[in-house]
């Protein structure tokens, strides 16, 4: 789904808790979910602070979709 | 059995009838080969023969569609045939695209065995090769005498009521479907084989050849988020509570789209997971695990980025084949352009 | 570490007053077994059914299957981790009835949100027989009635261990008498200069109807090592209860069809160097990647050239199969893959979950998407109606005699990832 939106000129961010699979289907902007049982979350952790890493993550991926990409790209989530 | 009763369809062209002006031709009929047809009977031996040649303009065809293959089908019935054998078609597009059409309307419509030949970069070869035998030539005509041993060898055993065998056995371009098999040897041994092989630097082949990724130019990056709008996509199953849009645990035949308009973020009392490939009770505790709308809202309300767009877009991943995912990338891509969204951030389990 | 595996022929099977093995035929009695397996207060009742090959009878509910095995050499050593403690196996001399299966049946009274156990069929008879293996067994069915309002562990856990049990005492009846065929399987020194294969075993373990077991615990996260012998002898127990298709039973551990193999042309065309079991199916990638680099190494550390890596289940599974081969590769090690399809019921879809370019060499254990009619049959055993989970294309609900439409996902073991079974797709 990422590729065909990308191809109709909307930059995407894809959370794959997979990178591997996402790259070698070709998606340009990748980012790593946490697990596949909670992609932007952690249930190890209290509630304020899942919270915060879910804004962290998404944050993120707002830079990521302003940021140069040419090729299909694993971007780290460093804030 | 006596002679296998084959027609021949050809265009205008190797019909002898005329060139490029007389592409308009309405169909047409004669008894016995012609043009092509005739080396195409000696290739029969005589275990075949040609009884009639249907042939039609190339742009009639292509304008007319299924009024013109109407007509062509009730001239080919006319004469009982066993087989029909449309072409050589070679780098002609037009013609390729007829012989697919005719050959493919035969054997839905008329449930009489067909099949063509034509380059195999012809462009009607992607349209039609999953639907009709093709047998691959080389884009000039200087090879007929090579190309008819193939078509009548295919057209005989056809003719005869015998299966279709693999492309190798019968030359023809492969449809590029999977068919179940039982091999002589189980799998295991086969991997044994196979390693064994790659080690000692013999030949080798794959039983599953995995495509060449094309390389896609990535869209061009947002100039400002802070002044733009963005759309969440799932491929996680959230969907609101009750499932209105019926997507299915796997296999999913559609995507969902739901507001989210006055929602600072997604609880389980109105929202659940639907996914049949993973554990979801995480997701379904909270569903703002895979779908982050608590975060969008507060970054929203801060200014970091411009509108979180209302509708939410769902679907399942689980066993989703790629066609029908590239489909629904399509169909909510056009929709968020639309609607005036500029990005998006996709969620997959 | 020598084993001494010794294969008693049985021809027939019925059930009679003694519970025996006469002259290749074993004879059950269902009063004494049924006695056994009850002591479990988890049923309610078990019932015993024979099937064999070209009777008219479909079983359906299937979950794990097992063939009669004994520790002759070590009384009550047998399936460690669940009949016996935790100790290893592998050496002495153990008894099989070759050619009979145990096969647990019995629909749970419970549901699992997205990893319900799903429905398993094998047709003994008609078009889906060849498909199986268990079609050519004489199959010994235990159909399990389990009483109301205890959790599925337990009833899993109790199922398991019945049909071990079960297992044990058939192959009991072989004591004392002489068998057919000895096997003997050692590591045996090889010519250096033959290539060495070592063998990634994958096994799954995600939730409570979806694991496989080694020595009684579900597989972790770092890969270790296995004695090829250790296959043979119920060092691997299965609770995969997920799609049919792919399942690997206990049985096809036992008979673990890559080991056998390597066994076989061991000292001829390579050298066996041993097997690395590891999870796959693992929720983060950080697990995925170290998994698949620790069993690369350990491969490695056996001296392996390379890798028969065999897939443990579909899903995300398939990114475990294609990270262990890209770490392997890039150790040096050569590597050849087995996995399944789903590539749409005409098989015109893109068959794989995912795929990476260094798995060039890949067998195939065909598409499971594929529809295939079942006809009607005269018996069912295990269950009156097709359970209906997700979108199998079709025959959710409907009666379990009749005809049937499905796609190949509910026929038991007919992509086994291991390799044991002969379907595969080719390109058409």
């Amino acid at each position: 789904m990422t590729r065909e939106l990308e191809r109709l000129g909307l930059p995407t961010v894809i959370f794959s808790a997979i990178p591997a699979i996402p790259l070698a289907f070709g998606a340009p902007r990748i980012m790593a979910a946490k697990a596949i049982r909670h992609p932007l979350g952690d249930p190890g952790l209290p509630r304020d602070r899942e919270r915060r890493l879910r804004r962290a993550m998404v944050e993120a991926a707002l830079g990521v979709l302003q940021a140069p990409c040419d090729r299909p790209t694993l971007f780290p989530i460093t804030s | 059995m006596g002679r296998i009763r084959m027609v021949h369809y050809l265009n205008q062209f190797f019909a002898g009838v005329g060139g490029e002006k007389h592409a308009d031709l309405p169909p047409a009929i004669r008894l016995g080969p012609v043009g092509p047809g005739l080396p195409l009977q000696e290739a029969l031996k005589g275990e075949g023969e040609i009884v009639a040649t249907v042939y039609c303009g190339d742009d009639c065809v292509n304008a007319n569609g299924d009024e013109v293959i109407r007509a062509i089908l009730e001239l080919v019935a006319r004469h009982r045939p066993n087989v029909v054998v449309a072409g050589p078609a070679f780098a002609s597009g037009r013609y390729g695209v007829a012989c697919g059409a005719v050959a493919q309307a035969v054997e839905a419509r008329l449930g009489i065995p067909a099949l063509t030949a034509m380059s195999p970069d012809n462009p009607a070869v992607e349209l039609y090769r999953r639907l009709v035998p093709i047998i691959p030539t080389e884009s000039s005509p200087a090879t007929m005498k090579e190309i008819v041993v193939a078509m009548a060898r295919l057209a005989l055993k056809r003719g005869r009521g015998e299966p279709l065998g693999s492309p190798e056995e019968d030359c023809y371009i492969p449809r590029g479907i999977r068919k179940n098999v039982v091999e002589a040897r189980p799998a295991a041994e086969r991997v044994v084989e196979l390693l064994l092989a790659k080690l000692q630097g013999e030949p080798y082949r794959t039983e599953i050849p995995f495509p060449q990724v094309e390389l896609l130019t990535p869209a061009v990056p947002l100039a400002d988020v802070r002044i733009a709008t963005i759309a969440l996509v799932t491929s996680g199953g959230v969907v609101p509570k009750g499932n209105p849009d019926r997507i299915e645990a796997r296999r999913a035949s559609r995507w969902s789209r739901f507001s989210i308009a006055d929602l600072d973020d997604l609880t389980a009392e109105d929202f659940e997971c639907v996914h049949g490939g993973f554990d979801h009770d995480l997701v379904a505790e909270d569903p703002d695990r895979a779908l982050p709308v608590d975060a969008l809202r507060e970054l929203e309300r801060e200014g970091k980025v411009g509108r979180l767009y209302e509708y939410c877009y769902a679907t399942v991943g689980a066993g989703a084949p790629i066609d029908r995912a590239r489909r629904f990338g399509r169909e909510i891509g056009e929709e968020l352009l639309a609607a005036g969204v500029q990005a998006v951030i996709l969620t997959a389990t | 570490m020598r084993l001494e595996l010794a294969s008693y022929e049985v021809k027939d099977v019925r059930l009679g007053p003694r519970t025996a093995l006469r002259s290749g035929v074993l004879e059950i009695d269902a009063g004494e077994m049924r006695a056994l397996l009850c002591q479990d207060p988890v049923f309610e009742d078990v019932k015993v059914e024979l099937a064999r090959p070209g009777e008219a009878v479909r079983i359906v509910h299937l979950l794990d299957t097992v063939e009669p095995r004994v520790r002759v050499s070590a009384p009550g050593s047998d399936f460690p981790g669940f009949l016996a403690p935790p100790l290893t196996v592998g050496e002495g001399r153990t008894h099989r009835l070759a050619g009979v299966a145990v096969m647990g049946a019995a629909e749970l009274p419970l549901s699992l949100g997205g990893l319900n156990v799903k429905e398993a069929i094998v047709d003994m008879a008609g078009p889906a027989a060849p498909l199986t293996p268990f079609s050519r067994t004489l199959n010994v069915i235990l159909a399990f009635k389990v009483r109301d309002g205890l959790t599925y562990r337990e009833y899993d856990e109790a199922i398991r261990r019945a049909g071990l049990r079960a297992a044990v005492r058939l192959a009991e009846t072989s004591r004392g008498l002489d068998p057919d065929r000895v096997e003997g399987f050692e590591l045996t020194a090889a010519d250096p200069v033959l290539p060495r294969v070592a063998y990634t075993c994958l096994l799954m373990q995600e939730g409570d109807a979806h694991h496989m077991f080694v020595y009684g615990r579900t597989v972790d996260e770092t890969p270790s090592l296995l004695h090829p012998n250790e296959f043979f002898d119920g060092a691997i127990v299965s609770g995969d209860h997920h799609m049919a298709a792919h399942r690997n039973p206990t049985y096809v551990h036992q008979n673990n069809p890559v080991v056998r193999e390597l066994y076989r042309r061991h000292g001829q065309a390579l050298a066996f160097a041993g097997v690395v079991i590891s999870k796959c199916l693992t929720w983060s990638f950080f697990d995925k990647q170290r998994s698949a680099s620790y069993a690369a190494k350990l491969a490695r550390l056996l001296g392996a050239q390379g890798v028969v890596i065999t897939a443990g289940t579909s899903g995300h599974g398939v990114a475990d199969l294609m990270l262990n081969c890209q770490e392997a590769e890039r150790l040096g090690l050569k590597t050849a893959l087995t996995c399944f399809e789903m590539a749409g019921d005409e098989g015109a879809e893109c068959g794989f979950v995912t795929f990476a370019p260094e798995a060039d060499a890949v067998v195939s254990t065909g598409n499971m998407d594929e529809v295939i009619e079942l006809p009607a049959m005269e018996r069912v055993i295990g269950g009156d109606t097709i359970i209906d989970i997700g979108n199998y294309e079709g025959g959710g609900g409907a009666p379990a005699i009749g005809r049937l439409k499905t796609a190949l996902h509910r026929i038991y073991c007919c992509a086994t990832l291991v390799g044991a079974g002969r379907m595969t797709a080719r390109e058409m």
